[in-house]
């Protein structure tokens, strides 16, 4: 069973790859590759979305790390309505929502006519799948042990998060903080519609004309992301949690 | 012809050896417990017993028939689980009702034995609640009537009471015992705590590092122990070295000081050996100018434990090592720390094992 | 941030500074969801009823035009029919890596890959298989020497039924990684319980495994569902908008394929938004009770 599963996953990225060697009639070889390396703005769009991954990341952990510790520590109540929320970025879709954001935030210019905009978006794209990590990671702690024992060692809430809590919580962490690398890779709505050139946006870009190219970087890119995100999760000891959104 | 027979069972985990040649044998209607510290192979052996683990070598036979090859859902024996015993998506009823069902009893039968398990356990009233509605002793009730309710050929155990409270613990293998004594069914209990190992079970094997180090009544594993390990694992033991002098007349050396030992007869001269003694067979006098009697050591009390009625002196004994005593708290007054006495005992009470 | 001194009675003390510091924990985080995307989303609904002179329905009966309501149907199919495809590979594929048997590295290697196939849609989906299934791609040729004509009986990829096996690249994955927990939850000692009181493996599932993970697969199925009823750049890309789907109607709309209507978007908005309610409630509904035993 599994066998064929894993055929059906393998074929396609298997015929994208023949494709991306052919160099017309009945030539193979690297041409679309090399003439890739080459391409600047390849290199600038993977770096784009990189940091917006990164940043998309840090963000995230801001504003979720410290509000899912309180609700598990003390205000149980809120859960309803943070599960609630986790699921909304599904109920609104994004191409409704980038819509939505454009026609309410038009400034401060120097924010949102940068790419760094795509902040915004991205961390409730990424939401579901990094508040579900996180909500499962704290889950499995005893974390009013975990602050009272800080607590009475004399430690202040900052202390608290970032020397207790963080360091037990690292394979959710990692889980949520690959989840999103590779939804910000991946993402292509907000980007194209908001005109910034993300790497998935220019991978659309080279389609429209070289298709060997792209298929190439297609190929690429699904073995890069899926190389990192192996060797997160070996040196992670198999720890890492990839849990979903429920 | 015994009930149970297991026959040479041995079982190796990547190339650690799990369980070395066990051969054991239950006559019908017993309480058997399997005792030992955690790792030993005692839940090992009762896995392979219900046939969720297979033995490397070896066979187990119910009756006369070779069961080895039976996998776990045909051997129709009832087990219950330290934790998560119950299943949570059904009440209790129907937990009970399950292995009915699979076995396709008819529907007046099957409520009539639900009614009759639960009564046994004496949890009728909670027949419709969730096992999450349930406290964990009230669970284990449950998960024994379940295990009951297909009349099983064996009743396995695997520590059903070691999630529990200390109290509901105590109660609840009394009730165990009780329920077995009723129905009459064989059971293996595995356990790592003594006490409720020799307060409920006919017989006690103990086991080590894989191997059935000992096997017997409970009077006897607590009062004979054939091995070092069964003696310091069994109750409290002061454990003194020594060495044979003379084997026909039963005379060992302490450190030099020479006591008579019956149990030395039929050691080796010059063998190295172990005492083992019970702190409740220690009798201590105190050390005054007329002289050490004979058979005893000399030493000074290092400290007082009160435990109630008696308390627990541990001697420091001048020749280095300790021995404990239990001595009534009356009596205890006179001998404080620092007080000077000597230790002696009934040579009967002295076990004496090789020094291995 | 201060150090909380207890050398008051915990009580008193905690009180008052516990309402402070519940705002400035979970603050950020709501006033975020708030600005980013109630807000956003309210606006929708602003926009989707005003027109020129105010309050408007007009823009709301739009959506019974013919077209929209093809474009519906068909979201609303390939969603439910992929989620279900989705559903059930993903779920047995998440049970053969997480079974005490399976050898470990086969479940890195499923999970580090179902993460990144989860989130292949686009482009670059669309691109693998055009290479695979279209008209020229490797299977239909493969196909073609065996004497099987995909495309001459009807098959096309760029149908809803050729969407269906595209989105199961990304839906089977995501299910794995959804339903992973909820699996891994599924304790030992049931199983072997079962078996212990005679069970046969179906016996298990029937009445102890699927039951409990039943609320699980419910939320689960919502889940793709939501996933491929928003999905727009992978039918984008395959279909160039030829296909009638209301995200890529949404975007024909905003971005003037056939005509500038930002309400007309917002009202299709509105619409999906809708949808989602619906199933949303009928999953609310379903989740009640398969939990019952959970709550009782």
């Amino acid at each position: 069973m599994l066998a064929l599963v894993g055929l059906y996953f393998v074929v396609p990225l298997l015929a994208t790859g023949i494709f991306s060697f052919w160099e017309g009639g009945d030539r193979y070889g690297l041409r679309a590759y090399i003439s890739l390396v080459h391409q600047r703005d390849l290199w600038d769009s993977l770096w784009m979305s990189l940091h917006l991954a990164l940043e998309t990341i840090a963000v995230t952990l801001v504003i979720l790390l410290p509000a899912v510790f309180w609700m598990h520590l003390k205000a149980k109540s809120f859960k309803p309505l943070f599960d609630f929320l986790s699921v909304m970025p599904f109920v609104v879709p994004p191409i409704a929502l980038v819509a939505g954001l454009t026609a309410l935030y038009t400034g401060p210019s120097w924010f949102v006519g940068t790419s760094n905009f795509l902040v915004v978006p991205y961390v409730i794209l990424a939401l579901p799948y990094t508040y579900r990590a996180l909500d499962v990671g704290m889950r499995a702690l005893d974390l009013k042990t975990l602050t009272e024992a800080s607590q009475s060692l004399g430690a202040g809430w900052g202390t608290l998060i970032l020397r207790v809590l963080v360091p037990n919580l690292t394979s959710a962490l990692a889980g949520a903080a690959l989840l999103t690398i590779a939804i910000v890779m991946g993402e292509f709505t907000f980007a194209n519609v908001l005109l910034f050139n993300t790497f998935a946006v220019y991978i659309n870009y080279v389609g429209q004309t070289s298709a060997t190219e792209a298929a190439a970087l297609t190929l690429l890119s699904f073995l890069i992301t899926w190389l990192a995100m192996l060797g997160v999760l070996l040196t992670g000891r198999g720890q890492v949690q990839l849990g979903g959104a429920r | 012809m015994s009930y149970l027979s297991i026959e040479n069972v041995a079982k190796q985990y990547d190339g650690r050896t799990v369980l070395n040649d066990i051969s054991l044998e239950l006559p019908p209607g017993e309480f058997l417990s399997l005792l030992g510290p955690s790792g030993c192979g005692k839940t090992t052996l009762l896995r392979i017993l219900a046939g969720f683990e297979h033995a490397d070598k070896g066979r187990v036979l119910l009756g006369d028939r070779d069961i080895s090859g039976l996998s776990a859902n045909q051997r129709n024996m009832g087990m219950v689980f330290q934790a998560y015993s119950l299943f949570p998506n059904m009440t209790a009823a129907d937990n009970v009702r399950f292995g009915l069902r699979v076995r396709k009893v008819d529907a007046a039968e099957q409520r009539r034995r639900v009614d009759e398990m639960l009564d046994l356990v004496g949890l009728a009233e909670h027949a419709d609640k969730y096992p999450h509605q349930l406290s964990g002793g009230q669970q284990q009730r449950v998960a024994l009537a379940r295990a009951l309710a297909i009349q099983p050929t064996l009743l396995l155990l695997d520590e059903p009471l070691s999630a529990l409270d200390a109290k509901v613990r105590v109660q609840l293998r009394d009730e165990i015992r009780r329920i077995q004594g009723e129905t009459g069914i064989t059971t293996v209990f595995v356990t790592h705590d003594q006490e409720e190992a020799l307060s409920i079970s006919d017989r006690v094997a103990v086991m080590y590092g894989g191997d059935l180090v000992q096997i017997g009544e409970p009077a006897e594993i607590y009062q004979e122990p054939a091995h070092s390990f069964v003696a310091q694992f069994i109750g409290v033991s002061s454990v003194l070295s020594g060495q044979v002098v003379d084997a026909d007349e039963g005379v060992i050396a302490i450190n030099d000081m020479k006591l008579h030992a019956e149990r030395a007869r039929g050691f080796g001269n010059n063998e190295n050996v172990k005492v083992f003694l019970r702190p409740e067979h220690v009798r201590l006098g105190a050390l005054n100018g007329s002289g050490l009697p004979p058979d005893t050591l000399p030493g000074t009390v290092c400290e007082r434990v009160f435990l109630g009625a008696t308390t627990r002196l541990t001697i420091g004994l001048d020749a280095g090592e300790q021995v404990l005593a239990d001595v009534p708290t009356s009596d205890a007054s006179e001998l404080g720390i620092g007080c000077r006495v000597h230790a002696g005992w009934d040579f009967d009470h002295a076990r004496v094992l090789a020094d291995r | 941030m201060s150090t909380v001194v207890r050398s008051t009675p915990a009580g008193a003390r905690l009180r008052s500074g516990t309402k402070l510091l519940t705002l400035i924990f979970i603050g950020p985080f709501l006033l975020y969801m708030l600005a980013f995307l109630i807000l956003p989303a309210l606006r929708l609904f602003d926009q989707a009823f005003s027109g020129e002179h105010g309050f408007t329905l007009k823009y709301i009966a739009q959506l019974g035009q013919e077209q929209t309501v093809k474009a519906f149907v068909n979201s609303v199919v390939l969603s439910s029919v992929s989620s279900l495809v989705g559903l059930v590979v993903g779920g047995i594929v998440a049970y053969l890596i997480l079974r005490p048997g399976a050898p470990r590295g086969l479940r890195s290697m499923v999970t580090s890959f179902s993460a990144v196939a989860a989130n292949f849609a686009g482009v670059p989906l669309a691109f693998a298989f055009v290479s695979t299934l279209g008209s020229l791609g490797m299977v239909t040729v493969w196909l073609k020497s065996l004497g099987v004509n995909l495309y001459a009986s009807g098959f096309s990829l760029y149908s809803v039924t050729g969407l269906v096996i595209v989105y199961a690249y990304f839906q089977i994955p995501l299910m794995v990684i959804v339903i992973a927990p909820a699996i891994e939850g599924l304790r030992r000692e049931w199983r072997e319980a079962a078996e212990n009181l005679g069970a046969s493996s179906w016996t298990y599932w029937r009445h102890v495994g699927l039951p409990i993970l039943l609320p699980s697969l419910l939320s689960s199925y919502i889940l793709l569902f939501g996933n491929a009823f928003a999905a727009y750049a992978t039918p984008y890309a395959l279909t160039s908008g030829i296909l009638a789907l209301v995200p890529v109607e949404i975007s024909n709309v905003l971005s003037g394929n056939v005509m500038l209507s930002p309400q007309t978007g917002a009202a299709l908005s509105l619409g999906m938004i809708g949808v989602m309610v619906v199933i949303m409630l009928i999953y609310v509904v379903a989740a009640r009770r398969a939990s019952r035993w959970t709550r009782q």
